[in-house]
């Protein structure tokens, strides 16, 4: 059971990835970043979900500052690619930064749990 | 009365004593001499008697030699000039005769005076001589001979005529300041061309110019009435006369005449010479007025010439009368072919000859009350030239009038606006194409957010239904099933967006393996609605096609334009056929690079059934001039096939009907991706890191916290980063060791050098060295600067970490390639 922290501005995805996980690892979800901040400060996370593309700030940056606080936390990044402009796909571009693995959506159950684990196991 | 046969002495003595008489020795010694003898000659008798006559002869005669001339002969009779005591010669028609009567012989003289009548004869002479020297020279001078061989010719037939040593003429600047010596005849110090006078009122050139009149110096020594010019003096000469060349408004120049004797001109003389000067000022004022002339046809002409305008004179007849040098071009003829030729015969196209026939007999018979001379505005015909060019010309028509205000010709002007018609036109279609591309890109921009957010929907959806079919957990169930469906319906739902995002993803640096089977089914699904319906498109494609090296975009861009061209070759009806096949090539010639090929290809064939494509046109299609702006579309495909590794072979019936009946078939040949990497793009999502592995990227911002902020990103997403506050510092570093650095980040704004001309100072080292240039909003510098600065990558501040790691991702990758 890891303790896993899930960002998304979308609820529905959130929920969903909540209920895939939950019967394996302890799922805190957010839709902000700032919350997402607020809930590492109060909790030690083994891992890091986060969508990509948040209004308020882009993942790309959420995920370095994470990873330079916590150097050894897992981070899956997952997006719906393409950005908002269309412009340039953001999930290599998270890898670059410190993402383990990637994740285009929509994704399967099973590419979801697959995932998790891979990285946890590594 | 005397009579008969008798002379009265008194009537001998009267003829004795009006003639003049003496009588010599056979030494010609004077031994007596009659009283009218002595007083024509000034003589006493005793002078005269024991005188030679020889002394009384003008040293110049030739003397009746009694040796030569008498020893044979009893009389010598002629004209000689004797001399009086003071000197004065006169003439005398002279008879000397020999007288037997006496031992030893005597000559008996008998002399008549004829000084007058000689003087008036010589007179009559030298006038005679010089009219005709004038009648020479006039004619001379109507002959265009140059001016100065005039002068010349001129200058030396006076001073022959005259019997003047030396003679100068002197030509006057515009100004009357400067007077340039043009001829010399026998001078010892003046140069034609080199010699140059100052001109001053008081001296005798000014005042010859200012007086109109001949002057005569009698003598340079004593003339007080003018300062007379040193390099006149320097001639040796002691008197000279000066007459103007033309009149005193515009003098030419100034004819002088000089001697080192005395010489005095007479009336004729001086009239000959004023006659002279005159033709001379009017010769050259004729040529100065015919040089103009000339200088003004030549102009005209060549205004006619090189004025794009078409210039022709057509008669009552229809035929070319006058054609100028541009005419003749656009008529793909040449001047002289054209005179005489009928112009609507020739030049019109068929069905258009008779309407302006009409219009030109029109013209050219009916007496217009008014405006004969103003241009008929504007009139738009189509020619054919000689060429076989069909050319658009706008005229402009006048008709031409003889003194008996008739009609005899019509002038056209006309103006070739063929290119001008097409420019535009093709200026409208690029409006046209640029309005769609714009257009293109904003549904393109709505397009992929649209596909982002539809992502996120459909990943609930998905994942929902998943995670409902986990959670009944009955594979058989009818609910199941229906779950089923939905998750199968979403998954194509996924597919259509991914090709979706495929199309839009617009970086063309990137060539993923794409299978070809969906993609080519969407982009003709979009693009049969630039079809018209009556070309039916047959489509065939094999969906085992195996997945191939190409970036999407490209690919539809690629399949436009060759529909394009078979949509043009059907001219609206007809069959277009697509097949997308795998097929084994056995040394085949690929058609542009002539390249065999003898491998597995992806195929994609497009065939139509229009009239096919000709050799020469297919050449020229592909094989474009490199200076050429447009390009086909055929060329443009070729292209991008190639930078995909492929080949384009094209088929035509035209070229061989061996191979294909009807139509053209050009066949896309596409190299197949690896086996391991030949996942659709959707799938594939981690990056070529090869590209970034071990790069090493400066970093130049003289503000701290941007600097270290970008080092620190470099460092930890795995590049060496050297960064540098002082831009300075910084060209120094790359000027050591520039192949160190792989890519350049540099701020705009910072003192000491600006971004940009760090960026020049990088690029005239390594034209190729990618930089990226970060401005803020109130830089000077935009993106479209930045590229003609051959800047690769630009970012605006503040800078999205995102976008500008994705910019160092695709500015390396690019420079891998390379």
């Amino acid at each position: 059971m890891s303790n896993i922290l899930v960002v998304d501005d979308d609820t529905s995805i959130l929920s969903f990835i909540e209920k895939a996980l939950e019967d394996e690892h302890q799922i805190t979800t957010v839709s902000s970043v700032a919350d997402a901040e607020n809930a590492s400060k109060n909790n030690k996370f083994d891992m890091l979900i986060a969508d990509l593309v948040i209004p308020e700030k882009n993942g790309i940056d959420m995920i370095m500052e994470f990873k330079k606080s916590q150097p050894n936390l897992h981070i899956l990044a997952i997006s719906g690619g393409g950005g908002i402009t269309g412009r340039f796909d953001y999930l290599p571009i998270a890898e670059l930064v410190g993402a383990e693995k990637t994740l285009k959506k929509p994704f399967t159950i099973s590419d979801l749990r697959n995932s998790v684990n891979t990285i946890l196991a590594g | 009365m005397p009579s008969k046969g008798t002379i009265p002495s008194q009537f001998l003595d009267e003829i004795f004593d009006n003639s003049i008489i003496c009588i010599l020795t056979d030494d010609f010694i004077i031994t007596n001499a009659n009283h009218k003898f002595c007083s024509t000659f000034k003589y006493t008798e005793e002078e005269l008697i024991g005188k030679s006559w020889l002394e009384l002869q003008h040293k110049e005669q030739i003397p009746p030699n009694k040796n030569t001339d008498n020893k044979h002969k009893d009389t010598w009779q002629g004209e000689l000039q004797l001399c009086q005591k003071d000197g004065t010669p006169t003439w005398f028609e002279t008879s000397i005769r020999l007288s037997k009567q006496t031992q030893p012989y005597h000559y008996i003289v008998t002399c008549v005076e004829i000084e007058q009548r000689k003087r008036l004869i010589d007179n009559l002479k030298q006038r005679a001589h010089q009219q005709s020297l004038i009648a020479i020279l006039s004619q001379l001078s109507l002959n265009n001979i140059p001016i100065n061989d005039l002068l010349e010719q001129s200058l030396s037939v006076v001073c022959g005529s005259l019997n003047i040593p030396t003679g100068i003429i002197f030509k006057l600047t515009n100004s009357s300041s400067k007077a340039i010596v043009s001829n010399a005849y026998n001078a010892n110090s003046c140069t034609p061309q080199e010699t140059v006078l100052d001109i001053l009122q008081d001296d005798i050139l000014g005042y010859s110019i200012n007086s109109h009149k001949p002057i005569h110096i009698d003598s340079f020594e004593t003339e007080n009435r003018f300062s007379i010019p040193a390099e006149l003096i320097n001639e040796k000469a002691s008197n000279a006369s000066f007459v103007l060349i033309g009149d005193k408004q515009s003098p030419f120049g100034i004819l002088c005449l000089m001697s080192d004797k005395a010489f005095k001109l007479n009336v004729d003389e001086i009239s000959f010479l004023k006659t002279l000067c005159n033709i001379l000022a009017e010769a050259i004022n004729r040529q100065t007025i015919e040089n103009a002339l000339r200088v003004e046809r030549e102009l005209s002409k060549k205004y006619l010439d090189t004025a794009e305008v078409i210039i022709l004179v057509l008669d009552k007849n229809e035929n070319i009368v006058l054609a100028n040098q541009y005419a003749a071009y656009v008529l793909g003829s040449s001047q002289d072919e054209l005179t005489g030729v009928n112009f609507i015969d020739n030049f019109i196209p068929e069905q258009k000859q008779d309407s302006l026939r009409k219009k030109f007999l029109k013209l050219i018979t009916h007496i217009q009350e008014k405006n004969h001379s103003i241009y008929r505005k504007g009139r738009t015909t189509s020619i054919i030239n000689k060429k076989g060019e069909t050319r658009i010309i706008k005229w402009k028509t006048s008709p031409l009038i003889n003194e008996h205000g008739e009609i005899t010709s019509v002038l056209s002007a006309g103006e070739d606006i063929t290119d001008i018609l097409a420019y535009e036109e093709e200026q409208k279609k690029l409006e046209k194409q640029l309005n769609q591309a714009q257009k293109m890109e904003a549904v393109g921009m709505l397009a992929g957010g649209i596909a982002h957010d539809f992502n996120n929907i459909l990943a609930s959806i998905l994942g929902f239904t998943e995670l409902s079919m986990e959670t009944l957990n009955q594979p058989e169930s009818k609910l199941h099933g229906y779950l089923t469906q939905v998750h199968e319906s979403g998954i194509k739902a996924r597919d259509i967006i991914a090709q979706l995002q495929n199309i839009n993803l617009q970086d063309d640096s990137n060539t993923n393996p794409t299978l070809l089977p969906s993609l080519l089914k969407s982009t003709l699904k979009m693009l049969r609605s630039a079809l018209p319906s009556s070309i039916e498109m047959r489509i065939n494609i094999d969906q085992d096609t195996p997945a191939v090296l190409i970036n999407a975009a490209k690919f539809n861009q690629l399949i436009m334009h060759i529909l394009i061209n078979a949509r043009n070759a059907l001219q609206g009806k007809g069959e277009i056929n697509i097949s997308l096949t795998t097929e084994s090539f056995d040394s085949q010639t690929c058609t542009t690079c002539d390249q065999s090929i003898s491998t597995i290809h992806a195929v994609l064939i497009i065939e139509d059934n229009g009239p096919g494509i000709d050799n020469k046109t297919l050449n020229d299609a592909l094989h474009p001039n490199p200076n050429a702006v447009k390009r086909s579309g055929l060329f443009v495909a070729s292209n991008i096939v190639h930078d995909a590794e492929g080949h384009i072979i094209v088929e035509s019936s035209s070229i061989d009907n061996q191979i294909i009946e009807h139509g053209t078939r050009i066949k896309l040949l596409f190299k197949i991706a690896a086996t391991e990497s030949s996942k659709p793009i959707f799938e594939k999502q981690s990056l070529d890191f090869s590209a970034i592995a071990n790069k090493h990227v400066m970093v130049i911002d003289d503000e701290n916290s941007v600097a270290s902020f970008l080092g620190e990103l470099f460092k930890n997403t795995g590049f060496t980063a050297s960064v540098f506050g002082d831009p300075t510092e910084a060209l120094s570093a790359f000027i050591k060791e520039p192949d160190t650095y792989d890519l350049i980040v540099t701020d705009q704004t910072m003192p000491l050098l600006t971004g940009d001309v760090l960026a020049s100072k990088i690029l005239e080292i390594r034209p190729q060295k990618p930089i990226i240039l970060c401005t803020g909003h109130s830089d000077i510098i935009d993106l479209e600067k930045a590229h003609e600065l051959n800047i690769q990558g630009f970012l605006k501040k503040p800078i999205d970490t995102a976008e500008l790691l994705h910019q160092v991702i695709s500015l390396l990758t690019k420079t891998q390639k390379h």
